[in-house]
């Protein structure tokens, strides 16, 4: 069982999305946005975070992983138009949330994600007003039982 | 922004079972939500305290207990608006040049240690709180988040 197939899995679906990546086309990352795909820094992207998983036993062995991802889009504004970020966030919970979500996982049977807790958040940088980052998302939860 | 916050709620069945235990094991289930609260406060404050720079950020963590005839709650909140940052990460928080912001830290990976904590620390109160129903005579057959 290789859990690190769940956040790639996850990763994927989103970077695979056409119209995902019209709305953040510097990429999909893990924790931290990197440079950007397209060359330069990146102020249009997702970031993908794992808050916390637990394995879930029975019979004595793993029966399922409960896991919890932040998935935010993060985009650089400087007019406070949080349009772009709720779209951008729209389409994450297309993808991946109910109803209609979905995820192939290499070695796991996915049981269900959805979105738990949404986010939205305006960041503001102390030295440099101008520099605003626009975030939307949430945290999901992602249940998926190891393949048989 | 919004304050970090954690309530500990949960299970219907042991809610139920829990409403129902006598007085004096209603105190002990108090005790057990009150340390389990106090337990995830001091780890997250002890977290805290190895980035600091001003202690802002520790000295806000606050353990809100809430009592009433049905039962009892206990609220582990971080006042600091900076502890949302600490815990989902920074982007914003640099110039694209990459000069220095001073005291300000640069775009950071989210910790977050402040969810992780409550979930682990709720998973052993979850067992601290069936252990007492079972010794009062009870079953819960459910399994807590």
């Amino acid at each position: 069982m290789r859990s690190s197939a769940i956040t790639s899995a996850l990763m994927n679906r989103l970077r695979n999305d056409a119209a995902l990546m019209a709305l953040t086309p510097d990429g999909v990352f893990f924790n931290v946005a990197g440079d950007s795909q397209l060359g330069g820094a990146s102020t249009r992207y997702v970031v993908v975070s794992l808050v916390a998983a637990v394995n879930v036993l029975e019979f004595g062995r793993v029966c399922y992983q409960d896991a919890r991802y932040l998935v935010e889009a993060q985009l650089r504004t400087n007019d406070g138009n949080l349009t772009p970020v709720h779209d951008a966030a729209e389409r994450i919970d297309a993808l991946i949330g109910l109803p209609n979500g979905t995820l192939t996982i290499p070695g796991f049977r996915l049981m269900t994600i959805y979105q738990e807790e949404p986010t939205e958040f305006l960041e503001i940088d102390a030295a440099d007003h101008s520099i605003q980052i626009a975030r939307a998302g949430g945290q999901y939860r992602l249940f998926a039982a190891p393949a048989a | 922004m919004s304050d970090n916050r954690f309530v500990f709620t949960g299970l219907a069945e042991l809610h139920a079972e829990l409403r129902r235990l006598p007085a004096a094991l209603q105190e002990e289930a108090r005790d057990i939500i009150q340390s389990h609260a106090r337990e995830a406060a001091d780890s997250v404050t002890a977290v805290y305290a190895q980035h600091a720079v001003t202690h802002h950020l520790e000295r806000s963590v606050e353990v809100v207990e809430e009592r009433s005839l049905y039962g009892a709650a206990v609220r582990v909140r971080v006042k600091d608006p900076i502890a949302w940052l600490f815990d989902n990460g920074s982007a914003a928080r640099h110039w694209d040049s990459g000069k220095s912001t001073g005291t300000m830290w640069g775009k950071t990976a989210p910790t977050h240690v402040f969810v992780k904590t409550m979930i682990k620390v709720r998973g052993k109160m979850w067992q601290a709180l069936s252990s007492l129903v079972a010794r009062a005579g009870l079953e819960v057959t459910g399994r807590a988040e």
